[in-house]
């Protein structure tokens, strides 16, 4: 699948926006022996500049929204943005409510989204390497760019 | 010929802690049921931060984990030629300060509560092997670690001991992992650098680990070279395996229980080595 460096060791960032903790369940079962995310190189940051991969579960409220921009601005280049399960990725029953701004995509651009209500620790996976094919685009563009 | 071996190995020196450190992370997911990561995972965790470029706080900051490596490197380097011990203990602890002083020069306080805390284990280590160093001088009557006597640990085994809890507390790990205890203050000193520096400040951590575990393989020195890679090896493998064990096994501790517990049993145990060399030496015995 993967070859280069960066691709063998992302470095994840779980950012709760107003999830029914559902899915945050199914991202911490991936750490366990069961999943053992470990064995391709992912190891769970609870610190932006340190993360490659931002996992982002529930419906932004209004409240999180600016949160969730700062924490996404702290992450270093070349980074990603996985939407898991519906309510990130459309805002789901919550679209309307008078304090949720909807999905993860009105706040940051989103990468990769992972339906299921909850979503499935077997979709995260291939959720996550899915971002990581993406990174090679990602990095070319940067290169244009500098 | 010697010379052109050491500046080799010192090069390697990335290499070989990164794949030690990838031994101990499949050891620990062993030990936890899982399968674990590939032995080289280490190597390309530092691979990818050193490839990113990374968002910079403060000049300063990034001055003085530049300035930590290159403390740390040339300390590793001072031991691996067959040079000065004290010198190189000396250099590293002066880098070890410089990780201090680069997590204070930034605002987080998750930084500033890092850097203290990293000062309490310095405060906690460095008397005891500055003990042990000195110790190592007594036992062979120089500080050259060339003309060290051979298998030191014949002579100072509760000193070799009494390294075991600094090498632990030195590799940020559980009980001892104070300093960057990730649930609790997230990384500690490192809170702040990402990218590439936070990369450099890895690789500042490891040749300090050459240096630590340097003086610890040092006890272990036998006069036929074979002979004293093979020793060597077995020495490492099995204290990677005991740190993984001692890891896995206990919970943190807080910053004063490691004080009194590395000023208390690991000095004492150090001391008591010294008087015994001495009343041998003295001829009481």
């Amino acid at each position: 699948m993967a070859t280069r460096n960066d691709e063998l060791s992302p470095w994840i960032l779980h950012f709760d926006t107003g999830s029914c903790n559902g899915c945050d369940i199914e991202i911490w079962s991936l750490l366990t022996p069961r999943y053992d995310i470990e064995r391709f190189g992912m190891i769970n940051k609870g610190n932006p500049k340190h993360a490659d991969i931002l996992l982002v579960t529930g419906p932004v409220t209004k409240k999180c929204a600016t949160r969730l921009k700062t924490l996404y601005d702290m992450m270093p280049d070349p980074k990603l943005v996985v939407a898991c399960g519906d309510c990130a990725s459309t805002g789901a029953p919550f679209v309307g409510c008078y304090n949720v701004c909807g999905g993860v995509d009105s706040v940051i651009p989103v990468d990769v989204y992972v339906p299921g209500c909850a979503c499935r620790p077997e979709v995260l996976i291939d959720g996550v390497v899915m971002a990581l094919q993406k990174w090679n685009e990602k990095r070319t563009m940067e290169e244009v760019k500098a | 010929m010697e010379l052109i071996i050491s500046i080799f190995l010192w090069a390697l020196i990335p290499l070989i802690v990164g794949v030690m450190l990838g031994l101990d992370r499949i050891v620990t997911a062993r030990m936890q049921g899982r399968k674990g990561p590939s032995v080289l995972q280490s190597i390309r965790d530092l691979l990818k931060l050193l490839g990113k470029k990374g968002s910079m706080v403060n000049r300063s900051q990034v001055a003085f984990v530049y300035l930590a490596l290159a403390l740390q490197a040339i300390a590793a380097f001072i031991l691996i030629i067959g040079s000065d011990i004290l010198t190189a203990f000396l250099l590293s602890g002066a880098g070890s300060f410089m990780m201090v002083v680069a997590a204070l020069s930034v605002r987080s306080p998750y930084s500033h509560l890092g850097a203290h805390r990293e000062l309490v284990q310095i405060m906690a280590t460095e008397p005891v092997v500055m003990l042990v160093v000195l110790s190592m001088g007594y036992a062979s009557g120089s500080f050259i670690s060339s003309n060290l006597e051979g298998a030191l640990v014949l002579t100072l085994p509760l000193a070799v001991i009494a390294m075991v809890p600094t090498l632990l507390i030195r590799l940020e790990k559980s009980p001892f992992d104070i300093a960057t205890a990730h649930s609790e203050i997230v990384s500690g000193p490192y809170v702040e650098l990402s990218g590439r520096t936070l990369g450099i400040s890895k690789l500042a951590h490891w040749y300090e680990l050459v240096v630590m575990f340097g003086i610890f393989l040092l006890f272990f020195s036998m006069s036929d070279p074979i002979l004293d890679v093979v020793v060597k090896v077995i020495v490492l493998v099995t204290v990677v395996f005991a740190i993984a064990l001692i890891d896995n096994s206990t919970a943190r501790l807080t910053r004063w229980r490691m004080l009194r517990f590395s000023l208390t049993y690991c000095l004492g145990a150090v001391m008591l080595n010294l008087v015994i060399l001495y009343l041998i030496n003295g001829g009481v015995f």
